[in-house]
């Protein structure tokens, strides 16, 4: 079988399967076969032509996502800044579970206050006026996988936790009293602390917005 | 930045208005736009093939070009393109725009240090 054929196949291979892929398969194919004929035509070796032909696509992601051409640099600026202000809004919310005893949580939370900053900070130090194409489909993509991230999180966190807390109920029939508010604050601060997190898929939910806010007009400049 | 990053980042914001003026000639396929491109930058550019196929979308998408499946040659289907009167509009500003620009950056990077 054909050696370039081959090599398109293997490109598309991890694609669905569509008409849109189909056509752009026998579009990228003949234009490879073109620029081998055409190498070999100016004197190449078969081998090499077929070589650097290959080497024109290495993979086709990039062409089947929707493309945008954005200020990659601000684009990622305003994420960082989205993600501090949630991991401040994080740590004021970590603030009562101090009250019951807790540290580990607003400790954590602000040290990732800290990260983020810092992150926040030297992004803004890059060129602004870079552009760059970014992929409109795998940045929604990437949103769903984080809401999907936190609701697994979530449900695991609270099933451990119901577990441990109403399990010594059922397992050693030893029942779970609540005996003071400080106890009942206990146990709900340990459900409060995984549903405080959505505040991280709350904020990447702006990431499609930031995205197309930062979009370079074609010639507009 | 160095001095590679700027020109690139310089022509790709003219990659569109290039494909739109080889098109301009004649219909042509992919390879084909490549090829000429390169042949009327004197050889110094050469279009990466992903570039071009996103290009092309965008450009298809905006109604600047169409596009029609050739006869078949050596086994492969060729897909050509067409511009349309929009894509000529927009290739008549892209180049009013560039000589405009140009002026400007002329003006301030290699005028006089006195001047007005």
């Amino acid at each position: 079988m054909d050696e370039l054929k081959q090599y398109v196949d293997s490109l598309f291979s991890h694609q669905k399967a569509s008409s849109e892929t189909a056509d752009l398969k026998d579009e990228i194919y003949s234009n490879m076969l073109a620029r081998k004929n055409d190498l070999v035509q100016q004197g190449f070796p078969e081998a090499e032509a077929i070589k650097q032909a290959k080497a024109g696509i290495v993979s086709v992601d990039s062409i089947i996502g929707e493309q945008q051409l954005t200020y990659v640099n601000r684009y990622k600026t305003e994420k960082f800044q989205t993600l501090l202000l949630a991991g401040i809004i994080l740590w004021i919310l970590s603030i009562p579970t101090i009250l019951v005893g807790i540290k580990f949580f607003s400790v954590g939370a602000f040290l990732l206050v800290v990260l983020l900053g810092i992150l926040y900070l030297t992004s803004r130090k890059k060129e602004p006026s870079l552009v760059a194409f970014v992929d409109k489909q795998a940045c929604k993509k990437g949103i769903k996988n984080v809401w999907l991230l936190w609701s697994i999180f979530f449900l695991v966190c609270s099933a451990a936790v119901s577990a441990v807390l109403f399990g010594s109920n059922l397992w050693f029939s030893r029942p779970r009293t609540i005996t003071g508010p400080y106890q009942l604050g206990v146990i709900i601060a340990r459900y409060y602390l995984p549903l405080a997190m959505v505040v991280f898929p709350i904020a990447v939910s702006n990431f499609s917005k930031i995205l197309r806010d930062n979009e370079k007009m074609n010639g507009n400049e | 930045m160095p001095f590679e990053n700027i020109s690139s980042n310089l022509i790709r914001g003219n990659i569109d208005a290039f494909i739109l003026k080889v098109l301009q000639e004649q219909d042509r396929y992919g390879y084909e736009i490549i090829k000429s491109i390169l042949r009327k930058s004197g050889n110094a550019y050469e279009l990466k093939e992903p570039s071009l196929y996103t290009s092309l979308k965008r450009l298809e998408k905006e109604h600047y070009i169409q596009s029609y499946w050739g006869d078949e040659s050596l086994g492969a289907r060729r897909k050509y393109y067409h511009i349309t009167s929009d894509g000529i509009e927009y290739l008549h500003r892209a180049i009013l725009q560039w000589q405009s620009a140009q002026k400007i950056i002329s003006k301030v990077l290699m005028g006089g240090t006195k001047n007005g």
